[in-house]
């Protein structure tokens, strides 16, 4: 039997992977192609998020009880479904790496000048490691803990910088045109598909009927403050914003009320390492819950040493090398392999969705005239029907 | 045992953490043994090479003298042949990597403006180091000098340099000239900004001595703001490592000791260079139109009424708010300075003063402030335009306001000149005020 989180905590999951690297290194490469038009690239990226998560929020409610794995098994095969999941599997892992990049990168380069990268990789690695053990449910347990941790170092993250920013800096609007915002989203669209989070929670969150509209609310609050941030980053740095590569630190470094009290930019750091911690957490157990449904590994163990190797094995290689990470993410195979296969994931989760949802209304309609029915009820939803609606068996008249 | 792990993870693997990672710890050497904590840093040029000068933390384990200290500053010059050399020098005179995360203050000699004072600022663009935000201040004379007189007079809990400036970011310049905002603007088209200067010189009140560790800072020359002049404790600085002799002149006699000067000047920079120094007066000018400001001074001389003659009015300015801002008349840019503001009579200058032209003055300010005022500042606004003209440097916004609220009408206007980058010349300038007087 899974162990389901509820609505409030797929919400927070959700809003963490979508704040992702928005509040990290991304906003400098947006910057590289839409200067200072950058919260509108950010704005295009996040409303296709959403409406994609619209759909999967709605997909996911009236398939409360099978995975995406099981999901798309039954519409399209075994085989397809193994290659989507691996898909999202190292989709998801990328993006924990990148983030780990992130945090090696900035206490190696920025806070200290000669460390024992081993010193704060290890744990890490524990850390990751233990977090693949666990479960959703622990996980959204621990998020709600922290919520409101969060909400405030966003909060604190937009609004002290928007004091000193000169608004001015955001016109004239498209000065270069259009062009350049629709590259931004291209070539950073890596920062967004987070419906593939909300793919991994499939099966595993006990939906009421109020919760799409939970957690569509929180994930436009989330929404509007990454864009908020965006628009504050533009103000403060204008067509500068592409040297500014950590964009948290930097925003906040600008404005002279951390100059006067001398904390606030420390506070706000340890926050995002926080969220930062969560994040890789995050990412590494929703691929290794991935890895281990499509390759049938019964053993968290085993997942786990895969996990946690192949991650030691890409920061080892990736010492010191943000940037060829980042480039990797950013270059055009990579992207065009990387939509291609998410539009490809989109059509088989929408289709199989179709398919399923006419195979259920013949059923139901079936049961209520009491006529033949094509499918076990309980193989595809995993409802039992014994109670409520006389069961009919595959076949018989 | 295996049962016991598995029932305590996190204690078992705290412990674990705990035994591995202490020791690691333990034999690492203490960051202040490694790093060198630099509160200030000053560029000349000596010959083809860079000078950098570099005020550094000394920590002291103990109190001496009144007060108790925390360390004292010790300035140390090296020569370089860029400033990434010359940092690598330093790092091996004083034996650490010199920590730019305190560095509030980079001081920079006039000379490394006559070519483009980007090619030296490029290091504190790129290095990591530099996590601060540090100002950039120009020194009238030499930046070594300032920053040897800034060390002798301040322990580490005194005044900084760029606390120093504080005064000038509230009345004069608005706001901080820091990398970030020099950077900001040398982007732009105009390319133009001010930055503060700061210079050292004597004392004159002599008899100022020094006892101990505290260090007094006198008023006699110094315009720097009250507040701002206050020194806790400090340590004395002595003489510094491996550069020029420290510029303190304390002597039992009593001579005069160096101190920081600022007197409120600025330096017009355009391309990374300077094309014009601003006085006092000129800053104050340049005070009116700047919108980042709010408080200010203003001066009308040689008022004459009925009662009183020649007198000398200074207004303090209560508030002030800016509303410059700029439309197209056909093809012909126009830019208006709005000025509105609460004034109040701060002192009259005259001789002879009585009860009863106390009085006929003040009724005579009631009834005329407005139009004396209003001549007073459409002139100080006209000496501040007429230098941006001079210099060809647009540091009045004209160039950003109009490319950003009128983009399709300024570009079209600058094609239609010769010289697209004389556009000051051709544009329109005018002033409106609202003034309101407390009295």
């Amino acid at each position: 039997m899974v162990r389901k989180i509820n609505d409030f905590q797929c919400a927070l999951l959700l809003c963490v992977a979508t704040i992702g690297l928005n509040f990290l290194v991304f906003p400098a490469l947006f910057a590289k192609y839409a200067y200072s038009d950058i919260y509108i690239s950010v704005a295009i990226g996040l409303v296709i998020d959403f409406v994609l998560c619209s759909i999967v929020l709605r997909v996911m409610k009236n398939n409360p009880n099978v995975t995406f794995f099981q999901f798309v098994s039954r519409a399209m095969g075994k085989v397809v479904a193994v290659v989507l999941t691996m898909f999202m599997c190292i989709h998801l892992f990328i993006k924990g790496v990148l983030v780990v990049k992130e945090i090696h990168n900035y206490f190696n380069e920025t806070l200290f000048n000669d460390i024992q990268w081993i010193i704060y990789v290890i744990p890490l690695l524990v850390f990751v490691g233990f977090i693949v053990l666990k479960n959703f449910r622990a996980y959204g347990r621990a998020m709600q803990f922290f919520v409101w941790l969060i909400v405030v170092a966003m909060v604190v993250s937009v609004v002290i910088p928007a004091t000193q920013a000169d608004f001015t800096n955001l016109l004239p609007l498209l000065e270069n045109g259009s062009l350049g915002i629709w590259k931004g989203v291209f070539f950073c669209s890596f920062t967004f598909g987070d419906y593939l989070v909300l793919l991994t929670l499939m099966g595993r969150v006990e939906f009421r009927e109020n919760s799409i509209s939970k957690i569509s609310k929180w994930l436009i609050i989330t929404d509007v403050l990454i864009v908020g941030f965006c628009v504050v980053f533009s103000a403060i740095f204008g067509d500068t914003g592409l040297n500014h590569s950590l964009a948290l630190s930097e925003v906040l470094l600008y404005t002279s009320i951390n100059t006067l009290t001398g904390s606030i930019n420390w506070i706000n750091i340890l926050f995002w390492l926080v969220i930062l911690f969560l994040q890789v957490g995050l990412f590494f157990l929703s691929s290794a819950k991935l890895m281990r449904e499509a390759l049938n590994i019964k053993s968290k163990v085993v997942v786990m040493a895969i996990v946690v190797g192949l991650l030691l094995l890409t920061v080892s290689l990736l010492y010191l090398n943000l940037i060829r990470a980042i480039n990797i993410v950013i270059s055009l195979p990579f992207i065009i392999t990387d939509l291609s296969i998410q539009l490809l994931l989109l059509v088989v989760y929408i289709w199989s969705s179709i398919k399923t949802g006419k195979s259920r209304k013949m059923s139901l309609v079936s049961v209520f005239n009491r006529s033949i029915v094509k499918y076990q009820l309980t193989g595809i939803t995993g409802v039992t029907a014994d109670q409520k609606y006389t069961s009919v068996k595959a076949g018989e008249r | 045992m295996i049962e016991y792990i598995k029932k305590r993870k996190l204690f078992v693997m705290l412990i674990v953490f705990l035994f591995v990672l202490a020791p690691l710890s333990l034999i690492q050497k203490a960051e202040t043994d490694k790093v060198a904590v630099v509160t200030a840093i000053g560029l000349d040029l000596q010959e083809e090479n860079i000078l950098l000068s570099a005020n550094i933390v000394v920590p002291n384990s103990g109190a001496s003298g009144g007060g108790g200290t925390d360390g004292t500053v010790k300035t140390v010059c090296v020569l370089g042949e860029d400033v990434s050399t010359a940092f690598t020098n330093l790092s091996i005179l004083i034996g650490k990597m010199p920590g730019l995360a305190h560095c509030d203050a980079v001081v920079l000699n006039k000379e490394l403006f006559k070519d483009n004072v980007t090619k030296y600022l490029d290091f504190f663009v790129r290095t990591n180091n530099l996590t601060s935000n540090a100002n950039i201040i120009v020194a009238d004379k030499e930046a070594r000098s300032v920053l040897e007189t800034s060390a002798e007079q301040k322990g580490v809990r005194a005044v900084s340099l760029s606390k120093i400036l504080l005064v000038n970011n509230e009345y004069t310049l608005g706001e901080e000239a820091n990398i970030d905002t020099f950077y900001e603007k040398y982007f732009t088209k105009p390319s133009a900004s001010i930055l503060p200067v700061l210079n050292e010189g004597d004392s004159k009140v002599a008899e100022a001595q020094t006892t101990g560790g505290d260090t007094e800072q006198n008023s006699g020359n110094n315009q720097q703001s009250g507040s701002n002049n206050q020194q806790s404790s400090g340590g004395q600085s002595t003489s510094s490592i491996g550069g020029s002799g420290g510029g303190k002149e304390q002597s039992a006699s009593g001579r005069a000791e160096k101190i920081i000067k600022n007197n409120g000047q600025g330096v017009v920079v355009k391309n990374g260079q300077i094309k014009a120094v601003l006085d006092t007066n000129q800053m104050y000018d340049f005070n009116l139109i700047n919108p980042n400001t709010r408080k200010g001074h203003i001066r009308v001389s040689g008022v004459t009424g009925e009662g009183f003659s020649d007198a000398t009015l200074l207004f303090e300015i209560f508030d002030k708010r800016n509303k410059n801002t700029g439309m197209f008349l056909g093809d012909v840019p126009v830019f208006n300075f709005g000025l509105d503001l609460i004034v109040k009579l701060e002192e009259v200058v005259m001789d002879n003063i009585s009860i009863d032209n106390m009085t006929v003055v003040k009724d005579y300010v009631v009834g005329n402030i407005r139009a004396e005022l209003e001549r007073q500042l459409s002139r100080q606004i006209s000496v501040v335009v007429e230098l941006a003209k001079d210099t060809n440097t647009d540091f009045l916004g004209v160039y950003n306001y109009f490319y950003k609220f009128y983009n399709k009408s300024w570009k079209k206007f600058l094609s239609g000149l010769d010289n697209p980058d004389d556009y000051l010349k051709h544009i329109v300038f005018t002033c409106d005020f609202d003034i309101e007087g407390k009295i």
